[in-house]
């Protein structure tokens, strides 16, 4: 038996992420049951896009504000994802007792991660081919090949940092709580980090508040793609959004310590 | 049960495979999506463009220089020169017994239907619009901004024009902006701007010279709006249907006409006083003839194979006004005066109004141009150099290096045959070659 | 106990083990063996401390004092993990998934779990395995949880009230399927607080009161320490007295009325009414699971209520 087990844990990294990909396919299929989750996450930026980047649009010559608001829209459109999967679905998982019947099982804790991030970054790729679509072919933008590709790339990367704050609520908040402070945060960061309407149109304290949110500098980071940032420079945006994720990334493994001790 | 087993685990191991079809759907997306074309080549090599007209008399905007080998290269004139070293292996067309001269400039129409196509098959690459709805224009303006092959000539447009409500003007359907008082002027110059107006024209028109009464702009508010075109550093362009507002809208400052008058003839003194104030002039005499009930029309149809007249093109020419307005000896003779005292005439039909069609007519109007007293060349430049010169467009309108390759080669010597001009053997569009309409050129009547 | 016929090595063992919630010592050195093919019953009313030493020997709590070993391992080591599955006091697996693909999942943790229609079987799931969780009754999520348990083939299966909140019927019927686990030859701990479970189900019960082990033995000698009944009367007989009586397992004054649990209430009153003919008031309960353990501790002296 003893050889038997060796000979499985042996498997590795193989085996580990064959668990994370049925991981991943069994989470995003619970979600995309879950009509409440996946209808607002798949629909509401495509129509806020809609209605202010293309509709609002029509019959301007410039094609500024499409190009801006999808950049903008699709960081909002991670959002939700990101900070819904982790901060709401970890608190109930936790609540319901279904994280702990887990942790005796041999699943790996890192599995279960990848999965919870593989999730949000599906609904998230969905969220921005659809927006790169109706912007593409709908709004009139037109990007260079790499910046088309480059704008989905640190988007989708934008879910890592997005999940800590996620992250880290989900292992504190009860699920009630979580709930409540997911959609403060879920408004609240995507107005005041100008996802929603350009953050230069903010009174300036607010401008500088918004470098407490990594949805600020995830949204400045895939404007510089498009040359459309406020204009500061890359390893700002970079070094306050890793310093951001290492402190969620601390409170949630506080949270989890908490949790395991109780 | 270790078959059993494995024949159960066989499900996840699809997993990776959805998920690299996943990714390469996500990535087939975002190749689809649209990138720009490359806004100045050379950024990129066009080479279908490369070829060159060999031995072929130019006219290069202003005149005409025999025995010319032309290079295009990328969608651009690469050199013209004699007895150029051209690569091995480059297509060559043989220009002997041709004219080749930059594509034509009609500098007065009005975009419509399938306009830009049915005047580039007449070797009009470029056209001036002086009125159409800016979101046509917004929409066909990128154009020119991109080498490409494409059917379509290039398009700038006045878009919206200055006109008082229930004026000239209005009466298409289209909605127009209008303006009523000088006070307005500058914010309907700026959203004019706003628009992508490559310049301001402005309607003063009260209908007299037709024996009409409608509703026109006064002196102060076409003086304020001339004013704030010149602000935003705009061309301010007029139709001025009588000498008289003609003369009163040169003393405000207006940079051209878009018509030359047809009520009185001008004095030698005010031409004098129209060519020192630089101004430009842009007869229309294919509009004017047509008005007086002598159009072009039917005798260009005439000159025409059958198949390369558009429905469009063969109605508008055949159309005629109400009844005569003017006569065409005044219009002509005004023109004469006005070329002669050093004012710049530039070449453009104000198609499609009834007796004029896309492209064809500025044939016509080349030949009505010689007519008022412009030679060969004078009447060429009129449509091209001249032409492109008034406006500040760049890039078009003269044969030479860096040019755009817009291109019209035709069979003959236009220096001595001006009437030539039709006999078109093909036509170049960004250096491509367009389908081309050929006419048997006769004599008008 | 060492008489008992299992003379391996225990599977799992905690020793010595004592754990604090703040101030509430849940734990109190405890001592328990798991041994290799029997149903262990953890037997103790609410919050004598049985989820707590099942998380220990899981892994799921960190130990504080003293030491758990599973198969001579950690108890969240990865191989122990591998061998062994839980059935937790817990509300649920996520709603939207059905019970087949649950069971996909958890068969994928392990290296090589018990065929689909086997688990299906044994936890009487066939007709419901495309059913999704939130539309199973109690009983059949409780059945499910079971089957997740087994998913891995487990040498050791952890139960931690596994009938909690189910009605008579869906009781009977996990029953018949741990029965089915014993019959597989598998080890079993099974928490509980009824007395007629553990007597139903296990080989061995080990009683935990306050953290303590207080009793451990074959079903047959706990329930002969534990078939006591309660005697309250009105009596002269004062609590000392009544202490001496050799039936008398325990004696409390509660007001005016005297309580004495006791294992044979008939020579008991015989004995007392001999002693006080006035005797009144006189009421003769079956003990709950709590008088029980308090005679199994052998004495009333602790007088605080016991609740």
């Amino acid at each position: 038996m003893a050889a038997h087990s060796a000979r499985v844990l042996r498997r590795g990294l193989f085996w580990q992420l064959r668990i994370a990909l049925l991981e991943t396919r069994f989470q995003f299929l619970g979600y995309l049951r879950l009509p409440a989750f996946a209808v607002p996450t798949l629909l509401f930026p495509l129509f806020f896009y809609l209605f202010f980047g293309v509709l609002f649009q029509q019959g301007g010559v410039s094609l500024t504000a499409p190009t801006y608001m999808l950049a903008t829209y699709a960081v909002f459109g991670v959002l939700a994802p990101s900070i819904f999967g982790f901060g709401v679905g970890l608190a109930q998982e936790r609540d319901t007792g279904a994280l702990l019947l887990k942790r005796t099982t041999p699943m790996p804790t890192a599995a279960y991660l990848f999965a919870r991030v593989g999730v949000a970054m599906i609904f998230g790729a969905v969220v921005v081919a659809s927006l790169f679509l109706l912007a593409g072919f709908a709004a009139g933008v037109e990007l260079h090949r790499w910046q088309w590709f480059a704008l989905a790339a640190v988007i989708l990367a934008g879910v890592l940092p997005l999940s800590a704050v996620g992250l880290a609520i989900g292992a504190w908040a009860k699920q009630q709580a979580a709930v409540a402070v997911v959609n403060l945060l879920f408004i609240g960061m995507s107005v005041l980090s100008g996802l929603w309407f350009p953050i230069h149109m903010l009174p300036g304290f607010l401008q500088d508040f918004a470098n407490v949110f990594p949805a600020y500098h995830l949204g400045q980071l895939a404007l510089k793609v498009i040359d459309l940032d406020l204009g500061r420079p890359l390893w700002f945006h970079l070094a306050l959004l890793g310093g951001q994720t290492a402190v969620c990334l601390a409170v949630a493994a506080a949270g989890f310590r908490r949790f395991s001790g109780r | 049960m270790s078959d059993v087993a494995a024949a159960e685990r066989s499900p996840w191991r699809r997993d990776p495979w959805i998920a690299l079809a996943a990714v390469a759907v996500f990535a087939g997306i975002v190749m689809i999506l649209p990138v720009p074309e490359p806004a100045d080549p050379p950024g990129g090599p066009l080479p279908e463009t490369n070829f060159a007209v060999v031995d072929v008399t130019v006219f290069d905007g202003e005149a005409f220089r025999p025995h010319r080998d032309v290079w295009v290269e990328d969608g651009r004139i690469r050199a013209v020169g004699q007895r150029l070293a051209l690569p091995d292996g480059l297509p060559r067309v043989d220009g002997r017994g041709h004219t080749l001269l930059p594509g034509l400039i009609d500098a007065h129409t009005h975009t419509y239907g399938m306009m830009l196509t049915d005047a580039l098959r007449f070797g009009v690459t470029t056209v001036f619009d002086q009125f159409t709805m800016p979101s046509l224009a917004a929409a066909k303006r990128p154009a020119r901004e991109r080498l490409a092959r494409g059917d379509e000539s290039d398009l700038f447009s006045a878009g919206n024009l200055a006109t008082a409500p229930g004026g000239h003007g209005t009466q298409f359907g289209v909605p127009v902006e209008t303006l009523t008082t000088p006070e307005e002027a500058a914010a309907f110059v700026r959203a004019r701007k706003e628009e992508g107006a490559d310049w301001v024209k402005i309607v003063w028109e009260d209908g007299g010279t037709f024996g009409a009464d409608i509703p026109t702009l006064d002196r102060e508010t076409i003086a304020a709006v001339i004013e704030a075109a010149h602000a935003e550093e705009l061309l301010a362009v007029i139709h001025a249907s009588t000498l008289e507002h003609s003369l009163a809208a040169l003393d405000m400052g207006i940079d051209g006409f878009v018509h030359v008058w047809g009520d009185e003839v001008i004095s030698e003194a005010d031409a004098a006083r129209f060519a020192e104030a630089g101004v430009f002039v842009i007869p229309t005499l294919s509009v004017r003839v047509a008005a007086a009930g002598e159009s072009m029309g039917p005798a260009l149809l005439e000159a025409t194979e059958p198949e390369h007249v558009s429905p469009m093109q063969r109605q508008t020419l055949t159309q005629t006004f109400p009844r005569p307005v003017g006569t065409s000896e005044a219009a002509v003779e005004s023109v004469r005066r006005l070329h002669a005292a050093g004012v710049r005439i530039l070449a453009g039909t104000d198609a499609p109004n009834p007796g004029t069609g896309f492209g064809i007519s500025m044939h016509g109007e080349l030949r009505l141009l010689e007519r008022a007293g412009l030679s060969a060349a004078e009447a060429l430049a009129a449509a091209t150099g001249v032409a492109a010169d008034a406006f500040g467009v760049e890039d078009r309108g003269r044969l030479a290096r860096g040019r755009i390759a817009d291109l019209l080669l035709v069979a003959g010597d236009l220096e001595s045959d001006l009437s030539r001009s039709a006999a078109i053997a093909g036509v170049w569009k960004d250096g491509f070659p367009v389908e081309a309409a050929w006419t048997l050129p006769q004599e008008p009547q | 106990m060492s008489s008992e016929p299992h003379s391996t090595a225990p599977l799992a063992r905690l020793s010595g083990v004592s754990h604090r919630y703040g101030d509430v010592l849940a734990l109190d050195r405890l001592d328990l063996e798991v041994r290799e093919g029997e149903v262990l019953a953890v037997l103790g009313p609410n919050g004598a401390g049985k989820t707590t030493a099942v998380s220990l020997l899981l892994g799921t709590l960190t130990l504080q004092t003293g030491a758990a070993r599973v198969f001579g391992s950690a108890p969240d080591a990865a191989e122990v993990r591998l061998r062994r599955g839980a059935m937790l006091q817990v509300s649920g697996v996520p709603h939207t998934l059905t019970v087949a693909e649950h069971l996909a999942l958890f068969r994928a943790y392990y290296p090589s779990p018990l065929p689909t229609a086997r688990l299906l079987e044994m936890a009487g799931l066939q007709e419901i395995r495309d059913r999704r969780f939130a539309k199973l009754s109690g009983g059949q999520k409780q059945r499910v949880m079971f089957a997740l348990a087994l998913a891995g083939d487990p040498e050791l299966v952890f139960l931690d009230e596994p009938t909690a909140g189910l009605d008579l019927d869906g009781r009977r019927r996990l029953w018949d399927e741990i029965r089915g686990l014993k019959a597989a030859g598998r080890t079993a701990v099974l928490t509980t607080h009824y007395l007629e479970e553990a007597d139903a189900l296990a080989d061995r019960i080990a009683v935990i009161h306050r953290g303590r082990l207080i009793a451990e033995g074959t079903p047959e000698k706990i329930k002969s320490r534990t078939a006591g009944r309660v005697v309250r009367c009105v009596t002269k007989i004062s609590a000392e007295t009544a202490r001496s009586l050799p039936e008398a397992a325990r004696v409390e004054t509660k007001g005016q009325h005297l309580e004495i649990v006791t294992a044979g209430p008939e020579a008991l009153l015989r004995r007392m009414f001999q002693m006080d003919p006035g005797l009144s008031d006189l009421t003769v309960v079956g003990a709950g699971l709590e008088e029980a353990f308090l005679a199994l501790t052998g004495d009333g002296a602790g007088a605080d209520g016991g609740t």
